[in-house]
């Protein structure tokens, strides 16, 4: 007598199990992987000295859709930052969701393709800026390679980096 | 990150607890309010475990972590026999011979019109018909009738 609705026993049943095993294994794989912050959120940090003037940037590196990100660019000159003037790339700010730009430049423009953000003297010997915001909540996905540019009047200053954004 | 996993964890054994306490009768017998609590706590839980994290690998890591929890729970029930009662619970008698218990009635918080309804969905008449009547841990009962030679002969009945 044959029962077509039961769950034969055989070749097929020990695949499934094996099949069952695999999964298991990944799901244990893939926790592992993002307790090790390979997933994010991660920040990293860039820097670039010139003559007079150095820079550092702390950036996320891995960000994923609906968590707050943040961004540092502080600037150092030994005789005290003067007038100085920042060069973004308008995809990153928007990739990031930046609402927040902190202390408040006097003034932003736009030579086409980059946000010129203008900020005050301070005399201090360093200054730090803080972008903030929330990245999207259906952010797409994409491997974000940026450069932000200090516009220092001696020697503009560049840092190269990338930030990964995950679903 | 780690945080993560550590709260999922934490709020699946708290959860695994609690429904523990809430006792058998809960799984199976809801009545529409203890069902409207009950989808309250799934709400307020995924709340607390995905606060802000709204994105696929958050919601992806919460539930791979509440999946091979389960998958562990249950190796463990397999593995070590003596945390079978602790994991799965333990199935209770109710009624032996057509006499329910009051003892465990009143542990399981069973009244005798659950008892009843039990008996009717199993097409049994009268609780004096059962043999066995035993809550298994789903919160199901499991009815024996006992069969016409069982049944006591209380000669005919007087209408």
């Amino acid at each position: 007598m044959s029962y077509p609705t039961t769950e034969v026993e055989g070749p097929r049943h020990e695949r499934r199990a094996t099949v069952r095993r695999v999964g298991i294994a990944l799901l244990v794989l893939f926790l592992v992987v993002v307790m090790t912050g390979a997933l994010g959120p991660r920040t990293a940090q860039v820097s670039a000295a010139g003559p007079v003037t150095e820079l550092d940037v702390t950036h996320p590196a891995v960000v994923r859709s609906g968590l707050a990100s943040e961004m540092t660019a502080t600037w150092r000159q030994e005789e005290g930052v003067g007038a100085t003037r920042l060069s973004v790339d308008p995809a990153l700010l928007a990739a990031l969701g930046i609402e927040r730009i902190e202390p408040a430049p006097r003034g932003e423009t736009s030579d086409g393709t980059r946000l010129l953000l203008d900020f005050e003297p301070t005399g201090a010997q360093s200054y730090t800026v803080t972008f903030s915001g929330r990245v999207p909540t259906r952010a797409t996905p994409q491997k974000l390679q940026w450069e932000l540019t200090l516009l220092d009047p001696a020697a503009p200053l560049t840092v190269e980096a990338t930030t990964w954004v995950l679903p | 990150m780690i945080e993560t996993v550590a709260t999922t964890t934490l709020m699946f054994f708290a959860l695994a607890v609690v429904l523990r306490l809430m006792g058998k009768r809960e799984l199976a017998q809801m009545s529409a309010f203890e069902l409207v609590i009950l989808f309250l706590m799934g709400d307020i839980t995924a709340e607390a475990l995905v606060s802000e994290d709204t994105s696929f690998i958050g919601a992806l890591t919460i539930v791979a972590t509440f999946a091979l929890l389960t998958v562990l729970l249950s190796w463990a029930a397999f593995r070590w026999p003596k945390l079978r009662p602790a994991i799965d619970g333990v199935p209770c008698i109710v009624i032996t011979d057509g006499e329910p218990d009051r003892n465990v009635m009143r542990r399981e918080r069973l009244t005798i019109e659950d008892l009843n309804e039990a008996a009717r969905a199993q097409g049994i008449r009268d609780l004096a018909d059962i043999e066995l009547a035993v809550l298994e841990p789903s919160g199901k009962f499991s009815l024996f009738a006992r069969t016409t030679q069982d049944v006591p002969d209380e000669g005919p009945r007087v209408i």
